[in-house]
């Protein structure tokens, strides 16, 4: 499976729990803007996110540009793996 | 007359500075205007306001008062849930963090209290108004004050503590720098105090309750005694204006409507208080001390009330000044272009580090969320005790400034690139 592939496994995983359908890639992830993931849900989003792919998220790429939606956050893993092996 | 140190104002900051002079050997002289006891805001003590009470020997009398008993503060999320806890905690430097505990207080009782502590430690007290500062060249001797019978008076001092509060006396006769906006002032506060309210139970009943719903837009809970409980809601001043409402209006529909668990906690509103009403609080004043002059808490900063630091800062930089000025004192040459500037520099730093905090609680929630509960746990409990005066940083506190940073700079970046296209 791609990033994309395994996030939005994940965030389909997330969404089951609540009963609300599947965010599109441009729908938003977080609470604030009526999405699934909230500030408990989070913390094992980033851990899986650490372990999955290996990387660190730092405190700073805690921002919520990078979590807003499937898209940014797909991204964003992205450029962090790809800094982690360039 | 003539005094060593006159203290402008008897709420917190005033008494505590007084109070940590006395004993020092000085002529100390607090000016008040009005007849204390008098309502204020500003209710929830922290862990380390607790501390200065203890230093000050008042913790026997803080119990005797059975002031409740503050554990920590739990902060509600959105929707009443994902709800975030900070236990008051104390630190020792060889055995870390214990189980401590503060107050939450009526002030009206509470500055009183310390207002006669003061007395009774020999600090004299004069009942005027402070009316402008006095000078001998550039530097300040004094401040002539009109007393009750409505005539005027020059207290000549070494030391003149502005400790006035949000009314920024020096400030306002013009002697401190400019008075930037804080980044919360165009909120407006309305409160009162009600019965009725449901608590936490056992020995959580005297806990600190805040209620968030969006960025600025939130309300506080806090126990004044068994019955009694301060209630606030905190909104832009644009959000409050476009209800058109009455403050009593504003704050019973809004205690029902801004949170799930706020309202579960309030059945029935009995207000036992008048609804009250403050805006455009926030703001900072620099060079707030100089030759024969410092300023202490709200009289030179204020940021923002969400986690209870007004009266801490008051307190604790009472603390500093008091110890500041004794060593002015003990100084025989007094040369020094600012006595006051290492003081001036503690408190900025305090301060800043707090600004930090709430900063990063305000624009980044669910960054400082994940800091609070996994990574730094420690560091804000020990942000939220105010531990925030030491040298070296903790490492939580430079995250949440490396957030900020970084949030700052991408609005820029933002603004920047929508003024071009």
């Amino acid at each position: 499976m791609n990033v994309q592939e395994v996030l939005t496994d994940y965030i389909s995983k997330e969404v089951a729990k609540t009963g609300q359908p599947l965010p599109t890639m441009d729908q938003p992830l977080l609470d604030s803007e009526g999405g699934v993931i909230d500030s408990m849900s989070m913390w094992p989003l980033i851990v899986f996110i650490e372990s999955h792919f290996g990387i660190a998220i730092e405190d700073t790429d805690i921002m919520q540009e990078n979590f807003r939606t499937l898209r940014a956050l797909t991204k964003f893993v992205e450029a962090k793996h790809s800094e982690l092996h360039s | 007359m003539k005094t060593d140190v006159a203290i402008i104002g008897g709420g917190p900051g005033g008494s505590a500075t007084a109070m940590f002079l006395s004993g020092a050997g000085l002529r100390i002289t607090m000016i008040e205007k009005t007849q204390s006891p008098r309502y204020h805001i500003g209710e929830s003590l922290t862990g380390e306001c607790g501390n200065c009470l203890r230093t000050l020997g008042l913790e026997q009398e803080m119990s005797s008062r059975r002031h409740p008993v503050k554990y920590g503060v739990t902060v509600y999320g959105p929707r009443g849930k994902n709800a975030f806890w900070v236990p008051v905690k104390g630190w020792h430097p060889e055995s870390g963090l214990f189980d401590t505990h503060s107050w939450s207080v009526r002030r009206s009782d509470f500055d009183h209290m310390l207002f006669t502590a003061a007395t009774a430690r020999g600090v004299s007290v004069m009942q005027a108004e402070a009316v402008v500062p006095l000078f001998n060249g550039d530097t300040v001797r004094g401040v002539r004050v009109r007393t009750n019978g409505g005539s005027l008076e020059d207290i000549e001092s070494e030391i003149l503590v502005d400790a006035s509060g949000q009314s920024t006396f020096l400030s306002n006769a013009g002697l401190l720098g400019a008075k930037v906006r804080g980044n919360y002032d165009r909120q407006v506060a309305i409160f009162s105090q009600v019965t009725g309210a449901i608590r936490d139970p056992g020995t959580a009943s005297g806990n600190t309750l805040i209620f968030y719903r969006q960025k600025h837009h939130w309300a506080w809970f806090i126990p004044l005694d068994d019955e009694v409980t301060s209630v606030g809601i905190v909104v832009p001043a644009d959000y409050y204006r476009a209800k058109n409402e009455s403050k009593h209006e504003f704050l019973l529909r809004e205690l029902h409507e801004l949170n799930p668990e706020l309202s579960r906690r309030l059945p029935e509103i009995q207000f036992v208080e008048e609804v009250r009403g403050i805006s455009n609080y926030s703001y900072h004043l620099t060079n707030f001390t100089g030759k024969g002059f410092l300023c202490v808490g709200d009289s030179h900063r204020f940021i923002d009330p969400v986690f209870s630091f007004g009266v801490f800062f008051a307190m604790k930089e009472a603390e500093y000044a008091a110890s500041s000025i004794a060593s002015f004192f003990a100084d025989s040459k007094r040369e020094q272009p600012n006595p006051f500037a290492a003081y001036q520099r503690l408190c900025d730093r305090g301060q800043d580090n707090i600004q930090e905090l709430i900063d990063a609680f305000w624009e980044h929630p669910y960054a400082f969320s994940m800091l609070a509960h996994h990574r730094y746990p420690e560091d804000v409990i020990h942000m939220f005790a105010g531990r925030v005066y030491n040298e070296t940083p903790l490492p939580g506190l430079l995250a949440m400034r490396s957030i900020n940073e970084k949030g700052r700079m991408k609005r820029v970046a933002h603004e920047c690139s929508g003024s071009v296209n």
